[in-house]
């Protein structure tokens, strides 16, 4: 008897596109601050100091500049944890002990990328030869 | 006219040969066929049946066994590993980064910062520093900070936590995570407090001189009665000698 077939065309592409997924629609806009917390030596610390690296990446901090991180580097082996302190004034605490790199992207982006204000559309007035001409001829 | 035939007939037929070809045969990327003749030829070319897969084949593998084959020992990883090992085993003290995503010329300019004080900042990627410090018994407690993002290491020959710090401020990218200072490992924290320790030298007086507290002081309380006793003896003679 063979395990029916899933549904699924082929595998899934792997944790690392996944987390490039994630990171391709994640926003800084919302956040004016974002501490991250762990300890090096805790057992659990990889996946955020993952999220640390992946969070100050560039092309994300393109999308916020003025968005301050911060490290904090903690020697009693508690339990890592993110704090973003938003705009508009609200406080999100991510405990991020039991929660994966992808995890967190991901709750990032259902949390807090949807506060970000829409993209503002640059007006550009349209120049034609005529009103160019006329403008010209005015002077 | 059976003569007229019979000579026709016996005329040699003699073949004209007209040559047309003037370059060589394109062999090697000839010319793509009209669209008819392409569509017929397509239509024409053999189908044979593909061997059929058994059931077991046809389903999904579980990925275990798709898992790829370790990698082969790696010779210039292993000369890497030494190096490494020689580094850690150089300097007395040895300071351990977080290194986030940074551009060429600043981690360039970084290790200019970390060269002037007399320092050497070294990026060494995972797997070497795992075979580097998986090896070494000294070194073994560095395996859990591997694991994740990059490090790098800054090599120096004395304790200089504040001036590392304050690199630090300016590329922050790198993020002090530990340290190793006389072959004992730090914790971020407690490299802090190292820095408001005095250098060995005093610290060695200091205890020496705690040490001997204990000593003076217990002669001086043993001293004491016999002292108190011996110059209330001579109150006394001299009370004794002005009677007179």
């Amino acid at each position: 008897m063979s395990v029916p077939f899933s549904g699924t065309i082929g595998r899934s592409r792997g944790i690392v596109d996944a987390i490039h997924k994630q990171l391709r629609l994640l926003n800084l806009k919302p956040v004016g601050r974002i501490a991250i917390k762990f300890d090096p030596f805790g057992s659990k610390a990889s996946e955020t100091r993952n999220f640390l690296f992946h969070i100050t990446l560039p092309k994300v901090r393109e999308t916020n500049p003025e968005c301050v991180i911060k490290t904090e580097i903690l020697s009693d082996r508690s339990d890592p944890n993110v704090e973003f302190k938003l705009r508009n004034g609200e406080k999100v605490i991510f405990k991020a002990g039991n929660l994966t790199t992808l995890e967190l992207l991901q709750l990032y982006n259902k949390h807090i990328t949807p506060l970000a204000p829409p993209p503002e559309e640059a007006s550009i007035a349209i120049v034609t030869k005529a009103s160019k001409t006329k403008g010209s001829r005015r002077k | 006219m059976s003569s007229l035939t019979q000579a026709l007939l016996q005329v040699r037929w003699q073949p004209s040969i007209q040559f047309v070809r003037y370059r060589r045969i394109n062999i090697q990327k000839p010319r793509p066929p009209h669209y008819v003749r392409k569509l017929v030829l397509h239509v024409c070319e053999p189908q044979y049946e593909k061997p059929k897969k058994s059931i077991q084949e046809l389903c999904l593998r579980p990925v275990f066994l798709t898992k790829k084959q370790k990698v082969e020992e790696n010779p210039f990883q292993t000369l890497l590993a030494r190096d490494l090992v020689n580094w850690c085993e150089k300097s007395n003290c040895i300071y351990i980064f977080q290194q986030n995503s940074i551009t060429g010329p600043d981690i360039f300019k970084a290790k200019v910062l970390f060269k002037r004080q007399q320092m050497a900042l070294q990026k060494y990627d995972r797997p070497t520093m795992e075979e580097a410090f998986s090896s070494n018994d000294k070194y073994k407690a560095l395996l859990p900070l591997i694991v994740g993002s990059p490090l790098s290491l800054a090599f120096g020959s004395e304790p200089q936590v504040s001036t590392v710090l304050k690199i630090c401020r300016k590329v922050p990218e790198l993020i002090l995570l530990a340290g190793i200072f006389d072959n004992r490992l730090l914790s971020r924290s407690e490299m802090m407090e190292y820095t408001y320790f005095p250098n060995l030298q005093t610290a060695q007086a200091q205890l020496v001189s705690v040490l001997n507290s204990a000593a003076t002081q217990l002669v001086q309380n043993m001293n004491q009665h016999q002292q108190t006793l011996v110059g209330h003896l001579e109150k006394h003679v001299e009370l004794k000698s002005e009677d007179k």
